[in-house]
């Protein structure tokens, strides 16, 4: 997502794609088609209610009968294997991260992620807790945010057209947009792991997706290592960090 | 100000709702400005005939029961009571026979819960005080004018041994669970000691006093 | 699915060993040592959670099945383990409150008020009555809303023999977000609200406020009537009756609490029992039941609607005049110092004893040490005791009627 799509990254859309185009005279009737599927894609996306704590609830107001998410064509499944889109809600544990990435591992390709809430953006509010994960996108890349504490039934039913955006961009091969993290207070704590997405962090050509990708692998089986390669000590952490003044 | 005719609570639709600013808290004169106390407590009192003196009988009730607890403790046990720190401070080896003591001569049937807490060495007035922990335990009883019996236990850290209240109350097991993940107090004769809120493999114990908060956990922090 | 299942369970409860046949008397062994049964070989471990569409929220439970009953049940706990405890040992007195928000996220009025009464109890500030009286109608209004949201899920929970399980969740969802429009009209969030502070409340009842709130429950109380239409229903009864019976004794072994015990002819009700705010001068019927069993649970619950939206009614008519918080939360951060004492104070939420034992120390700016009483985790703490002998399907009926809130199981 972070890249301008180039022909490789194609292979998600529908294996006949590329034969079609090879077709004479067929371009018209792709174009056409090709608005069909963006128009599917776009309006039957299905998710898959990553539901922790109180954004949770909040997430089940916006799928319930005032908000309605339904008429938008978003649907709450509860298996991975059958879903588009998935909305981590609330609160992301040490002991529940590795799940998460599981389960994302389990979607099929194309897959979007949505951060709802601050706890899933950074982990704010619980940020300095010692089993908290400071957002999710330290594990999971991250397509749209949707702050708020928890955030209205409105600002999800706004998140979730952003990410309608996003995809119908996708579908139609331009660059998407990747989303900036909101701004966080500056005590919050930088993880040592790296963010996705994250364009202050990065160096060259992305070294932090292989050390995730690692450690999250690490991570399912028990007792925590550190995964070999990173250096704890070298890798950049937050400056001079004090007792966090609360 | 009041009768603003788009309350916002509509039953229909919600983007009504959400449309509509909220009406009723804009300016500091739109209080409801309620009635005097000696009225609404008079109204209150013909429409709940029977509630003054119920309460004033629950009141009675517990002071009753409380002063029972107190005359028990002090025969028994020899404590004097401490309501300001909750309850007595009680010889660590009597902890589990106060519990039983309680749970079946004075009704104390319901197993509310336990605190245990952490105490680093300090230096006081009389001298050094070594580092421990303290148990604090409550049990209630039932039904009208309920009477919450609380007392601690001063356990030393370097045993940080106490006599698990498991075969008492079966409801005790996750909290003296809890307790030893959070703050590393053994319960003796706990059938099942586990972690439970921490994965297995932690290190430490989070709540005691010398865990600091932002503890790294690898690989997020 | 949902039929056939209940139908199956008792087929097959008739034909096991006579260990595993439901009677009053059996309490199944939550320590049972598998290798010793006799089918041992044969068993199937399933893990339910942490993230499954009927475990509300992250809970874990490894089932061991023999066929299809269960024969012992495992659960884990902590993957919403938050440190919300070591947290309060951070923060001043008067910041606590927005944390306990997060705590109960389904009750968030009764956390603030528990945590701030021991507070106040401490410190020996006085409450102004009509702060009281506020409080108490919220706490009233929170418990129908709590109440509705578990009212939906567990009827989603039971699933196919609803009408798809989802036409109830969105009744009562409808009529929850009523009294979430109250609270917003009061305090400016849906929840999370941070409305309690230390010797009262910061949002005062506005004008034309009590003919919104009557003008709801008069909604709400409609509308429990149709709530009956689509529950009282033969397929929902062979679902709920005779399920996860818990006995009078069982329940106060295992501490459980509020509607659950009640549920179990236990007639206890702190607000009642132990007044605190105003319900020294309300007559709360206390609601009780004598079956034990998830239908008992539900019937206990709705009672407890009906009953809340009396207490309301009557709080909302009677409001005394005079100042709403006896400190002075809105010019600035107030700073309350206790220097020693220790306390635990307990009020009813909508899930049971909701307790905090405060420990106040050190410099006396924060708490020396916190630690809430949490109902969920004691209703958790059931479930090695009540799955066993049920099947499947039937243990994801019993984990809906325990209402459990992770966030403030975990904390």
């Amino acid at each position: 997502m972070s890249k301008p799509p180039d022909e490789s990254e194609r292979n998600y859309e529908h294996p006949l794609y590329d034969y079609m185009l090879r077709v004479p005279g067929l371009d018209v009737a792709v174009t056409s088609i090709d608005q069909l599927l963006t128009w599917g894609a776009t309006h039957s996306l299905w998710i898959f209610p990553m539901a922790t704590s109180c954004c949770g609830i909040e997430f089940m107001a916006a799928a319930a009968s005032r908000v309605d998410l339904d008429r938008m064509g978003a649907m709450i499944r509860g298996t991975p294997r059958q879903c588009d889109v998935m909305v981590v809600a609330g609160t992301i544990t040490v002991k529940m991260a590795p799940r998460v990435k599981r389960l994302w591992d389990q979607m099929p390709e194309p897959k979007w992620c949505v951060a709802m809430g601050s706890c899933a953006i950074s982990g704010d509010f619980y940020r300095d807790i010692y089993s908290v994960v400071p957002g999710i996108d330290t594990a999971i890349p991250v397509d749209v945010y949707i702050p708020g504490c928890p955030p209205n039934p409105e600002t999800v039913m706004a998140g979730l057209l952003r990410l309608q955006d996003k995809v119908r961009l996708r579908r139609a091969g331009l660059p998407v947009p990747s989303d900036e993290r909101p701004e966080v207070h500056d005590r919050t704590i930088v993880p040592t792991i790296g963010r996705y997405e994250d364009r202050k962090r990065r160096g060259g050509a992305d070294p932090i997706s292989e050390a995730q990708l690692e450690s999250a692998r690490r991570l399912l089986v028990r007792g925590f290592p550190m995964p070999e390669g990173i250096d704890a000590a070298a890798t950049p952490v937050a400056p001079a960090k004090e007792e966090p003044k609360l | 100000m009041s009768d603003e005719p788009s309350a916002p609570v509509a039953a229909d639709g919600g983007a009504a709702a959400a449309a509509a600013p909220p009406s009723l808290l804009q300016g500091a004169a739109a209080i409801e400005p309620g009635e005097a106390s000696e009225v609404v407590l008079a109204r209150l009192a013909q429409a709940c005939p029977s509630a003054l003196a119920r309460a004033a009988e629950q009141t009675s009730k517990r002071a009753a029961r409380a002063q029972a607890l107190e005359g028990f403790l002090r025969e028994r046990f020899g404590v004097e009571p401490d309501p300001s720190n909750g309850g007595p401070l009680v010889p660590a080896e009597r902890h589990f026979e106060l519990a039983r003591a309680l749970k079946e001569e004075l009704g104390y049937k319901l197993y509310v819960t336990v605190c245990a807490s952490h105490w680093p060495a300090q230096k006081t007035k009389t001298g050094e005080d070594p580092e421990h922990f303290e148990l604090a335990t409550v049990l209630r009883t039932l039904g009208s004018g309920t009477h919450q019996a609380c007392w601690r236990v001063r356990i030393a850290a370097d045993v940080a041994v106490v006599d698990s209240l498991v075969p008492l109350f079966a409801g005790a097991d996750w909290q003296e669970r809890e307790q030893f993940d959070l703050l590393g107090v053994r319960f003796r004769g706990h059938p099942d000691l586990r972690r439970l809120m921490l994965p297995d493999e932690w290190e430490g114990h989070p709540l005691r006093k010398d865990y600091a908060i932002d503890t790294r956990c690898v690989p997020w922090r | 699915m949902a039929s056939t299942a209940a139908v199956s369970s008792k087929a097959r409860a008739s034909s096991t060993e006579a260990s595993l046949t439901p009677t009053r008397a059996f309490v199944p062994d939550p320590y049972l040592d598998l290798a010793t049964y006799a089918a041992a070989a044969d068993l199937l471990t399933l893990s339910l959670g942490p993230q499954h569409p009927s475990t509300h929220g992250v809970f874990r439970v490894v089932l061991y099945l023999d066929g299809e009953l269960i024969v012992k049940a495992v659960p884990h706990v902590g993957y919403l383990h938050r440190g919300v405890e070591k947290l309060c040992e951070k923060l001043s007195y008067s910041n606590v409150t927005p944390i306990l928000d997060k705590n109960d996220y389904v009750a968030p009025m009764c956390n603030e008020q528990a945590a701030n009464m021991v507070f106040e109890q401490l410190l020996g500030v006085e409450v102004p009555l009509r702060a009281k009286f506020v409080r108490t109608l919220l706490a009233e209004l929170q418990r129908i809303a709590s109440h509705l949201l578990w009212l939906g899920t567990f009827a989603m929970d039971l699933g196919g023999a609803l009408g798809g399980g989802t036409s109830v969740f969105m009744y009562c969802f409808r009529e929850r977000e009523l009294i979430l429009d109250l609270f917003e009209e009061l305090t400016g969030c849906r929840f999370h609200y941070n409305t309690h502070c230390i010797g009262g409340n910061r949002h005062d009842i506005p004008a034309g406020y009590p003919a919104l709130v009557h003008q709801s429950l008069d909604l709400i109380e409609a509308r429990l009537l149709e709530y009956l239409g689509m529950l009282e229903h033969p397929i929902f009864r062979d679902r709920t009756r005779g399920v996860g019976t818990v006995d009078a004794e069982l329940a106060l072994e295992l501490g459980l609490t509020g509607p659950l015990l009640r549920a179990s002819g236990i007639d206890h009700d702190l607000r009642r029992d132990a007044p605190y705010h105003v319900y020294d001068l309300l007559d709360v019927n206390v609601i009780c039941d004598d079956g034990g069993d998830c239908y008992a649970r539900y019937k206990v619950r709705l009672q407890e609607i009906a009953e809340s939206i009396r207490l309301s009614r009557l709080l909302i008519d009677n409001l005394p005049a005079g100042p709403i918080c006896s400190t002075k939360p809105l010019s600035g951060v107030t700073q309350f110092k206790i220097t020693s004492g220790q306390a635990y104070v307990a009020i009813e939420s909508p899930r049971g004893e909701l307790g905090t034992w405060l420990i106040a120390g050190g410099k006396g700016m924060n708490p020396y040490r916190m630690k809430l009483r949490p109902p969920s985790l004691h209703a958790l703490a059931a479930v090695p005791y009540l799955f066993p002998r049920h099947t499947l399907s039937d243990a994801v009926a019993i984990l809906g009627s325990l209402d459990p809130i992770m966030g403030e199981a975990d904390r």
